[in-house]
């Protein structure tokens, strides 16, 4: 029999039912956590873009169904779920199966909200002028990562599992293909959609963080000539996480500055903007920046003839 | 006999003195101090030794060269410190060790060869341990860069040991040194085909596929008219380690969507003309018209 239950916040520790699986469904992510034998099998699929009934919800459903898959009634084994329906032209539908060995845990799982593990690429649907030294505040909401560990028998946590809360598209963050680093942004056929959401904005009243989803406040200062604004890069990794009751995750406020010679120079400021109002510490950034001498001295331990210029 | 125990009472004060001049306090003086000496380079090497192991600025094989080389010398210097402390003369040993060193050197020139090569190939860096390489047309991934040689462990699972000097001399594509890669299908659709179609329908299924990059961006290129169809070249970035399976998956995809938008991939075909001939001709035959007929046999 289904049991569906809204379950208040979707982070902390979900007891897990040995030999039962489970879907839960956190804003469009819908994961399925099946334990068998001594391996954990995760896999997740995202709803189809604009399903707003379904946006917004969070529930857990142990032998639920597969909303976006239409599940076969009875099924409740992932190892069967082989024959759910995909097409690629309703929905970019792929269901990603991921076995982790589970030697040692026990069968409790914690759910951790964290952001992205790579640089996020903000784009502006209409792009904007910068003047020399203008600035621009601007309120960015970006998606968020559900960190899954499992509990061992000693109590200690490892790390089992991480997937984005909103389906998320690799890019490429640099002047050109050998310069730069791989990171994640909107997925290209949702910025055409007329009711592409307001991710975007300077005003905090027309941001709604959601559940899957963390406001970053960044200053971008323009130190070069005039130029078009299209889009501006958000470095995930070393950025802390908070929570605020009332308005959701928000990161460290950021300072991002677009230099003349057209590079990016990110400076956390180590604290939330104001507008997060009472807050809490969730995560702290994943990798620290490094100095510039750090970067200097890499540069020169890379360097070698073979590196184009 | 006489003459005998005193030939051996001579060898014996000889020895007696010489015993005496070599233990005397300035001797074991300097011997201390050849072993202090020796000592210190030895502590100073091994400290030389863990201190560069903690450097993570260095790729793993160039910091076990730097441990060596620092290791080497300080050994060196140490012992060179302590015979010269000693009273050898270092020009003769040094003189020694340039002639060893050119004899050794005829006899291992190709190890020599290969050892300079190595350096080259761990300070160069054309590829590291765990990259993709095609070195002279053989595919594989870095196992392990020696002194002497490397060695590839090609992709059904063979290992090749290369020596180094054929790798400085040879031609190397490193498939790993970015981290993305672009990538090339080849679409044929039938003549007829709306063409516009054909475009959004392969931007639409790359935009959905959440690997491929969207920047820097998809092309979509028309070819040119083949023998039976329109052709397109797809150029699509993506991670370098999914430069190998993407392509199918879009390969795939772009089926099942042309299917459901009824566009048409087309085989090689002929197509056979049977012309009427006269007015009021019955219904045409092959075998009634002598050279459609001669056309069958041809072909």
């Amino acid at each position: 029999m289904e049991v569906s239950h809204e379950i208040s916040s979707w982070w902390g520790r979900q007891v897990f039912v040995a030999g039962r699986a489970d879907l839960w469904q956190i804003g469009s992510l819908n994961l399925h956590v099946e334990r068998s034998g001594r391996a954990w099998h995760f896999a997740y699929d995202y709803l189809p873009w604009g399903d707003s009934e379904s946006q917004g919800r969070l529930q857990n459903t142990p032998h639920g169904y597969w909303p976006k898959a239409r599940r076969v009634s009875g099924v409740s084994s992932l190892l069967h779920a082989t024959d759910l329906h995909r097409s690629v032209l309703t929905s970019r539908s792929t269901l990603r199966t991921r076995p982790i060995s589970a030697s040692a845990e026990g069968f409790d799982l914690i759910f951790q909200p964290s952001l992205l593990e790579r640089t996020y690429v903000a784009s502006l649907i209409s792009p904007i002028s910068l003047a020399p030294e203008e600035k621009l505040n601007i309120l960015v909401k970006i998606p968020l990562s559900l960190r899954i560990d499992g509990t061992s028998n000693t109590g200690a946590l490892r790390p089992l599992f991480e997937v984005p809360l909103e389906d998320v598209q690799d890019t490429w963050h640099g002047p050109a293909p050998r310069e730069g680093e791989l990171a994640w942004a909107c997925p290209s056929d949702r910025e055409n959609l007329e009711r592409f959401p307001s991710h975007l904005t300077d005003r905090i009243g027309e941001l709604n963080s959601g559940l899957g989803h963390v406001i970053v406040a960044a200053e971008v200062r323009n130190s070069g000539p005039l130029r078009i604004l299209e889009s501006f890069p958000i470095p995930c990794p070393q950025l802390s996480l908070f929570h605020a009751t009332k308005t959701g995750f928000w990161t460290d406020r950021l300072s991002l500055e677009w230099t003349a010679l057209g590079q990016w120079l990110k400076r956390p400021e180590r604290q939330p903007p104001k507008e997060c109002g009472s807050n809490q510490l969730v995560a702290h950034p994943r990798s620290q920046s490094s100095e510039p001498a750090i970067k200097a001295l890499r540069g020169i331990m890379n360097h070698n003839m073979f590196r184009e210029r | 006999m006489d003459a005998l125990t005193g030939k051996f009472r001579e060898l014996y004060e000889e020895w007696a003195k010489a015993t005496a001049n070599l233990l005397t306090w300035e001797r074991i003086s300097d011997l201390l101090t050849a072993l202090i000496l020796l000592s210190v380079m030895l502590f100073i090497a091994r400290r030389a030794r863990r201190s560069i192991g903690r450097l993570s600025q260095l790729e793993s094989n160039q910091r076990l060269l730097v441990e060596r080389l620092a290791s080497f010398t300080f050994t060196t210097l140490g012992f060179a410190l302590a015979l010269d402390q000693l009273g050898f003369d270092l020009k003769v040993l040094l003189g020694a060790a340039g002639v060893l060193t050119v004899a050794v050197g005829f006899a291992a020139q190709t190890s020599a060869s290969n050892l300079i090569s190595g350096f080259f190939l761990i300070f160069e860096r054309p590829f590291v341990v765990g990259q993709s390489v095609d070195v002279g047309g053989l595919r594989g991934e870095v196992v392990a860069i020696d002194l002497l040689s490397t060695k590839i462990r090609t992709f059904d699972n063979l290992i090749v040991r290369i020596p180094n000097e054929t790798l400085v001399k040879s031609q190397i594509t490193n498939y790993s040194h970015y981290p993305i890669r672009r990538i090339e299908l080849s679409v044929g659709v039938a003549y007829g085909s709306n063409l516009d179609l054909v475009e959004s329908t392969i931007a639409r299924v790359l935009d959905q596929h959440p690997r491929v990059l969207k920047n820097p961006p998809p092309r979509i290129l028309m070819q040119g008219f083949g023998a039976s169809s329109l052709d397109f070249m797809v150029y699509a970035w993506t991670a370098t380690d999914l430069a190998l399976d993407l392509p199918s998956e879009l390969y795939r995809q772009i089926e099942e969507v042309f299917r459901l938008e009824k566009i048409e991939i087309p085989f090689p075909t002929r197509t056979l003309v049977v012309q009427h001939v006269g007015k009021d001709a019955k219904a045409p035959s092959a075998a009634h018209h002598p050279q459609v007929l001669q056309h069958l046999i041809d072909e």
